[in-house]
């Protein structure tokens, strides 16, 4: 399995989902909410490789947004979640809608509560806790007293060769090859040997 | 905030290379270089030392026999004369041995959480043979050939914050020097600088064994470190506009600072003389062949011999006389001149303006988040305060729309092509911002007033990228360069420009629209003589 910092799977997600058709702004939210799962020690490059993998598109204009958009929408309104349970809604991919309201607790210093049937977790600035079976589809989120915690460590986390591989897949689509007038463009117009 | 601005940029008080030196200065660090393994061929490694109150950093070096013909200052090179990783810390034979496979291969290695940076650096061919042939005989350096060229060895990349393994920049974030924004680069590229010197003396004494001599310390100083910048540099400035914004605050905080003073100290107005005559000769000394620059160049020439003159006939005497003297610059000075006045006008007043270097570091991710319960009409105003030199633009024309941003399959760097002859604007990056502020602008009119951006957003979420920016920019005044980045006759170097001065460059030399060579640390003292030297007074 690769080592990778977490700076590279901001990047790579950001550019893999943009690869597979994402507006350029929900593809920085994807860069984002891969590296803060990561950072917290969850599948995040893995979970939107899956995500991509199945889409393969965007979902723009298909009626039914995926887990990057419908979990951007609801972290977008984060100030307006209080003491009534709001539903996140039925999604594929619930580790990236609870990406975003981790980083909306830690951009906003609030504290949220997630419940999902068998389990649930408590998020708050820098602080996570996963209790009972993995997030599901269909999550409530309430506005919640939850204790912060430190930043998560910086260093580099392993991530699944096959994940990796599909992101880069994914990342390369945004690439534009080398042409004659690329290469000329970009050069030191004089002599770069002297 | 304009390009033709930000391309007149000048070093200052604020750079990061002289705040780095500073701090290095003021905490007492220690330099040394515990390895020195290099043959009679100049291939080998060393490692120099930084060591510190609380932490140690390491540059480990790699010289390199390389053949003539493959030297290059390209992205597309694939070897180096020498390559480079700064390590955290003070490094194992086994980390060396790790690094030496993989640094001296650059972007097609792997570094680790443990290293900081990855750069690697050419030769001057037309300095290094001289100053070989010279110290072999035992004879000095000519002046002038040293001026001239200005440097031994240019770094052609330096890489850091997470990039090919390298630990991420939340790593230096919560450090007392090394949380400023690319300390850690230019710490690096401080102590390439020594070993540049080093690596010289080292082949001038293989050359010439006993006789050989030593650069003499006065003629050392004179030698900087050179870098050569192309496209890769530029969009950072649009891609951190929060960033942007802090060392845009800091420099025109500091400015009004000093324009607040109600007079000049006599040692206030002795130092300011003495670095306006420093700033004539180093642009007397300055050279390019590229036609935008000569302009530029002869007019600051043209612009300090009469700001000198001004000084003279009694300037700094007046009340308030730095906000005098700006706002004199303002008619009589080119852009240039203005530029390099705003930067020497803090020379007297580190007292009042160094404090502001913490302040250049920012936490993007906290402004990361789009608050999705302001209204259409409170974006629109927001468009319509902010934003109105973008909306003004049509874009539409050609010429307007001449060049798209994008990233290269070669070599994985930001390039610009031209939308209407190359292939790939379908594959565009967003740096078209003036255009995506037109867009979004033109989408809002068919929204009600009281709609909130979530929902928009969830409707449209093309405009996202473009929302972020202006609510991003909404409490930060210089978040944006105010300028169509996809004309036609958008000068990259301008990007290249404002970002290097902030880094502490001078001898700005375009080679073309998109690509500049500068010289880094020249007059700075060495590790050898950070002690002993005066605080901050060699740029």
């Amino acid at each position: 399995m690769p080592v990778v910092t977490l700076a590279e799977i901001d990047a790579t997600a950001r550019k893999a989902a943009r690869g597979c058709g994402c507006p350029w702004g929900l593809a920085e939210e994807a860069g984002k909410s891969a590296r803060w799962l990561a950072s917290h020690g969850l599948p995040g490059a893995e979970s939107l490789a899956a995500l991509l993998q199945n889409r393969d598109g965007c979902c723009a204009g298909t009626g039914i947004p995926c887990a990057l958009a419908s979990g951007a929408a609801f972290a977008d309104r984060a100030t307006e979640i209080g003491e009534a349970p709001v539903t996140t809604g039925e999604n594929e991919a619930s580790l990236l809608v609870l990406a975003q309201i981790g980083r909306a607790a830690d951009a906003l210093d609030r504290g949220f509560v997630l419940e999902w049937q068998g389990g649930g977790a408590k998020l708050a600035r820098h602080a996570l806790a996963i209790e009972g079976q993995d997030a599901a589809s269909a999550m409530t989120c309430t506005a919640a007293e939850v204790e912060s915690g430190t930043p998560p460590s910086p260093a580099s986390r392993l991530v699944d060769d096959a994940a990796w591989a599909t992101l880069n897949a994914f990342a390369h689509r945004i690439l534009v090859p080398a042409s004659d007038a690329s290469r000329a463009g970009a050069g030191a117009g004089i002599r770069d040997n002297d | 905030m304009r390009l033709a601005r930000m391309g007149s940029a000048h070093q200052s008080r604020l750079s990061f290379m002289r705040s780095l030196l500073r701090s290095l200065k003021r905490e007492n660090w220690r330099f040394d270089r515990p390895v020195w393994s290099v043959d009679k061929n100049g291939v080998g490694h060393a490692v120099y030392r930084a060591i510190g109150p609380r932490r140690t950093y390491s540059l480990v070096a790699f010289a390199h026999d390389l053949p003539d013909d493959m030297r290059s200052d390209r992205v597309i090179a694939t070897a180096w004369d020498a390559t480079f990783a700064l390590f955290d810390g003070t490094p194992t034979d086994v980390d060396i041995a790790r690094l030496s496979q993989n640094v001296p291969k650059q972007e097609a290695g792997r570094i680790s959480d443990r290293e900081l940076s990855l750069s690697r650096a050419n030769r001057s061919v037309r300095l290094w043979s001289h100053v070989v042939e010279r110290l072999a005989k035992g004879e000095q350096p000519d002046e002038e050939q040293i001026d001239g060229v200005g440097y031994l060895m240019r770094t052609t990349a330096v890489y850091g914050s997470g990039k090919f393994g390298a630990a991420d920049r939340a790593v230096l974030a919560g450090r007392t020097i090394m949380g400023a924004p690319f300390h850690a680069e230019m710490l690096a590229v401080w102590l390439i600088r020594s070993f540049s010197v080093d690596l010289v003396e080292h082949m001038a004494r293989i050359k010439g064994g006993e006789r050989a001599a030593r650069i003499e310390p006065p003629l050392r100083h004179r030698l900087g470190i050179g870098n050569s910048t192309g496209l890769g540099m530029a969009p950072f400035l649009v891609n951190h506009p929060a960033l942007l914004n802090a060392w845009m605050t800091a420099r025109e905080t500091a400015i009004a600072r000093v324009r607040s003073l109600s007079h000049a100290t006599p040692e206030a107005q002795v130092v300011f003389r003495r670095r306006l005559s420093r700033a004539r000769e180093n642009a007397a000394g300055w050279h390019s062949e590229h036609p935008v620059q000569i302009p530029k160049l002869k007019a600051l020439r043209a612009d300090l011999d009469l700001l000198a003159a001004h000084v003279e006939s009694g300037a700094l005497d007046e009340a308030f006389p730095w906000d005098a003297l700006i706002g004199w610059s303002e008619t009589a000075l080119s852009m240039e001149g203005q530029e390099q006045l705003a930067s020497l006008i803090l020379e007297p007043y580190g007292d009042l303006v160094d404090d502001l270097v913490p302040t250049m570091a920012t936490d993007e991710a906290a402004c990361f988040r789009i608050d999705g319960t302001m209204t259409v009409a409170a974006l629109r105003a927001l468009l319509s305060r902010d934003y109105d030199w973008a909306t003004g633009i049509d874009h539409d024309p050609a010429a307007r729309c001449a060049r798209f941003w994008y990233v290269s399959e070669e070599k994985l760097e930001p390039r610009l092509g031209q939308r209407h002859e190359e292939p790939g604007a379908e594959r565009e990056e967003p740096l078209d911002i003036s255009r995506a502020a037109c867009a979004l602008d033109a989408a809002l009119v068919e929204e009600a007033d009281d709609t909130i951006l979530a929902d928009f957003l969830l409707r449209c979420p093309e405009y996202r990228h473009t929302v972020r920016r202006v609510q991003i920019a909404a409490t930060r005044p210089y978040a944006e360069i105010r300028e169509n980045l996809i004309d036609g006759e958008m000068l990259p170097i301008d990007m290249l420009r404002c970002k290097l001065a902030y880094f502490g460059a001078s001898r700005f030399d375009p080679r073309s629209d998109r690509w500049v060579r500068i010289c880094l640390y020249r007059n700075a003292p060495f590790p050898d003589d950070l002690a002993d030297a005066p605080e901050d007074d060699w740029a």
